[in-house]
């Protein structure tokens, strides 16, 4: 096996807090290995410290201790700013993707903006585009719309699109769902799982709901203040969980989404 | 982020109705006025309003009205310009400000902070103190005397800006600075940008009219409204037309300005954003 | 007596815009409630989930309102030339719970005060009988009693989301409407306010009516299922008929993608 795609060794992320002197701890202690095309999904309690991961992968924030390296590459120090060549590695899309669109652009110019960053030449980037568009099955005749004229799903399939622009080696999903209508969040999945099979593009799959993450992944780390408290091969953390956080919510998704079976 | 859609409403077209129509007058002053506004006649001193002269006339038989229309292309050209003067330097130093990095931040906190201190009339009075009273030497003073306020304001809004979502999603994919400052940015800072250029304006036109009333702005024979009124003095008890032109036509404008601004704020639901 | 529904609407119509401009967002609306009946209604985004709960409890902001039709609440009738009658109602016989709890709070108050406050002003208990009551509501809905003494912005969204239902229980209304409560929270926590929102029915008697986009958590709690589009209430029918016998084609792709993403019994061997 050559080089992980993504190596995080003991990460930390603590945030300083003078008032109380007592430093909040975010992240503590992670640790994760991906192959390449290999998936994962990220679940835990509110603040268990999912999002600040997705952040410092993504380089948004900087790690207080550790080291994050994709293929090979350090990321510390790397600012949004200077990561050139990391930003072509590595891309997100959001819960709400209506506002993380931007508002003035169309969803053809958002697109494109993301193919002209990536190198892609004028001439082909509207081919290209309308390409994307297809891809991610969404009708041509979107292309001139602003994100708050689209739906929510097709909002994300637009984010998706400009994320694809990139031809990431990862793509972190954070909340990607929640969101989103049932049927809305089927089709996404789908596309997901769609775009997986053919480019072989690895998630990190952020997620409350344990659902979509054992259609996606291939891996599940569990997280509880700020630490990985469980992590390994989806159906074995899954059914048999050896944290109790783990259990808890497996017990709480069962009981709340569980299919209902009529004697 | 949803754009808010633009609502006009009553207060838009009313105080672009007034402004229209000051404007108007402004622009077709030569048209319109029935005199020349500098023509002494001394026969008819101190008229009162009348068919010939509608506004009366003053000590040395002038047309007020010509005067006023006249002086209404000299203020709202004189304000206009030193609006948009203060407001594009204030524009490329506050976006330089807003996007430069925390360590630049209290220092230029700092200058703005004692500029803003300063009073603008004074500091406008400074510049005509120097360069002598002439309508350049006001127009630049009053510029010079709204850059550290717009300053301030256009860093204020390009901080704000930057936090929005969309715009750490454009870093993530690495637009460039200039596209994230064009196409991201400066498009969220327009709507309070028109806003307070239209507040500025109308106190442009007030700090017009005070310095040449103080003398120091536009000079006599000129027909500027602070002129007029300065004039006016003397004949307040005589002839009261003299001082009520002028001064009716500054409040209209500033009162035109102020309803458009109002207006634009309802219209660009910043009502409650706290900035104005 | 008891009556046969705390709840009944009829032919709702809620509308917006100018008069030359009316925009139909809630058309032909029917409904009703039993005491302690759980009623799920369901829709896409959009549907008019949200705008329905606003419409029950009286608080459309113009230039949303309400045209035309009737509401009776606990035998009390409301018409639309009469919206003031709302707020003699409101808390005492319908409760409705955001789908932000933050926004319901009052930011400047404690969360003690804040109980206080509605059950003394809308029970009409004394100070002492309320504070006496406070604290085993707060256990109640699983929140430690230092929360009584915090601010809103101290808690989590789902912290803040059991302070509503502790009012919610402790005003005991009839009907209490609750627009997508578990929305954002983690699977714990919306375990946790599902089950305190079937403790309010099954217990007080009180009819429920639970909005949500997720066909799964309305499986799990409803009695029967109602499901929107565009405005209209295309199908109202006992859960198990809309799971099992979708009639309307709306109800049906919600059901298809209910299948799909509810979690399979047996993936999850030796959970439960």
């Amino acid at each position: 096996m050559g080089i992980p795609l993504l190596e995080v060794i003991d990460v930390a992320k603590i945030y300083p807090d003078t008032l109380s002197l007592l430093d909040r701890v975010a992240v503590d202690g992670i640790n994760i290995e991906l192959q390449t095309g290999e998936s994962m999904g990220i679940i835990g309690q509110s603040g268990a410290g999912k999002s600040t991961l997705g952040r410092l992968l993504l380089g948004i924030e900087q790690p207080t201790r550790g080291m994050i390296r994709i293929e090979g590459k350090t990321c510390n120090g790397k600012t949004l700013r200077i990561r050139r060549e990391l930003r072509q590695k590595i891309q997100i899309i959001w819960q709400d993707p209506v506002i993380y669109l931007n508002p003035y652009l169309t969803a053809q110019e958002s697109v494109s903006e993301a193919l002209e960053v990536s190198g892609v030449h004028r001439t082909i980037r509207t081919k290209k585009t309308a390409e994307l568009f297809e891809k991610v099955y969404l009708p041509l005749s979107l292309m001139r719309r602003k994100p708050h004229e689209l739906s929510g799903g097709q909002a994300q399939r637009v984010a998706i699109a400009r994320a694809l622009a990139m031809e990431p080696k990862i793509l972190i999903c954070d909340e990607a769902l929640a969101s989103l209508d049932l049927p809305i969040q089927q089709h996404i999945i789908a596309l997901l799982m769609a775009i997986r099979q053919e480019t072989g593009m690895s998630l990190i799959f952020i997620s409350h709901d344990i659902t979509p993450i054992t259609r996606l992944c291939d891996y599940v780390a569990v997280m509880a203040e700020g630490k990985i408290v469980e992590q390994g091969v989806v159906q074995k953390v899954l059914s048999k969980p050896s944290h109790q956080i783990t259990s808890l919510l497996i017990s709480c998704e069962h009981r709340i989404k569980a299919r209902q079976h009529f004697l | 982020m949803k754009i808010p859609e633009f609502r006009w409403n009553v207060l838009i077209v009313s105080g672009s109705f007034m402004l229209a129509i000051l404007f108007m007058a402004g622009l077709t002053a030569k048209q319109i006025s029935p005199f020349n506004p500098l023509k002494v006649d001394l026969s008819q001193r101190l008229k009162a309003p009348n068919e010939e002269f509608p506004f009366g006339t003053d000590h040395l038989g002038r047309c007020v009205f010509s005067r006023l229309v006249h002086g209404a292309k000299i203020s709202l050209s004189a304000s206009i310009c030193a609006t948009a003067l203060s407001m594009l330097l204030g524009i490329i130093a506050g976006t330089l400000f807003g996007l430069a990095g925390p360590l630049l931040t209290a220092p230029l906190r700092g200058i703005t902070d004692v500029a803003l201190a300063f009073p603008g009339l004074l500091l406008a009075l400074m510049v005509t103190g120097v360069i002598g009273p002439s309508i350049i030497a006001i127009v630049l003073g009053i510029a010079l005397a709204g850059c550290a306020w717009w300053t301030r304001f256009i860093r204020d809004q390009i901080l704000n800006a930057q936090t929005k979502e969309f715009v750490m999603a454009g870093r993530i994919v690495g637009v460039s600075s200039l596209r994230l400052l064009l196409r991201y940015l400066l498009p969220q800072i327009v709507p309070p940008v028109l806003i307070a250029a239209s507040l500025r304006a109308g106190w442009g036109i007030m700090a017009i009219s005070a310095l040449s009333y103080l003398g120091l702005g536009v000079q006599p024979p000129s027909p500027e409204w602070g002129v007029m009124l300065q004039e006016s003095r003397l004949y307040m008890d005589r002839a009261p037309w003299l001082m009520l032109s002028p001064g009716i036509a500054v409040t209209l404008t500033v009162l035109g300005f102020n309803l458009l601004a109002e207006g634009l704020r309802d219209a660009f639901q910043l009502k409650e954003s706290g900035i104005f | 007596m008891i009556p046969d529904f705390v709840m009944e609407a009829c032919n709702l119509r809620v509308i917006t815009g100018r008069l030359n401009n009316q925009i139909v967002l809630i058309d032909d609306l029917s409904l009703f409630l039993k005491p302690g009946e759980i009623l799920g209604l369901t829709g896409e985004s959009g549907a008019g989930k949200s705008l329905t709960a606003l419409a029950m409890c009286g608080l459309l902001l113009p230039p949303v309102r309400w045209l035309k039709g009737e509401i009776n609440l606990c035998g009390k009738k409301i018409v639309p030339e009469n919206p003031k009658a709302w707020a003699d109602l409101r808390g005492k016989d319908i409760f409705l719970i955001f789908q932000s709890p933050a926004s319901a709070l009052n930011p400047n108050l404690k969360i003690g005060i804040q109980i206080r406050e509605a059950l003394v002003e809308v029970n009409g208990l004394s100070v002492k009988e309320a504070d006496k009551m406070i604290s085993r509501l707060l256990v109640g809905v699983g929140l430690s009693l230092s929360a009584g003494s915090s601010y809103p912005y101290q808690l989590s969204g789902g912290m803040r989301q059991r302070v509503l239902l502790a009012i919610a229980i402790g005003l005991k209304p009839q009907v209490v409407v609750a627009d997508e409560p578990t929305s954002g929270l983690d699977p714990i926590h919306q375990a946790a306010i599902l089950d305190l929102l079937k403790t309010l029915t099954k217990d007080h008697g009180s009819g429920l009516i639970l909005i949500s986009h997720d066909l799964r958590v309305l499986s799990r709690m409803a009695d029967r299922i109602g499901v929107l589009h565009k405005g209209r209430l295309v199908e109202v029918n006992p859960s198990q008929d809309i799971l099992q016998f979708p009639k309307h084609q709306q109800t049906m792709r919600l059901v298809e993608s209910y299948n799909e993403l509810s979690v399979n019994g047996h993936t999850f061997v030796g959970s439960n």
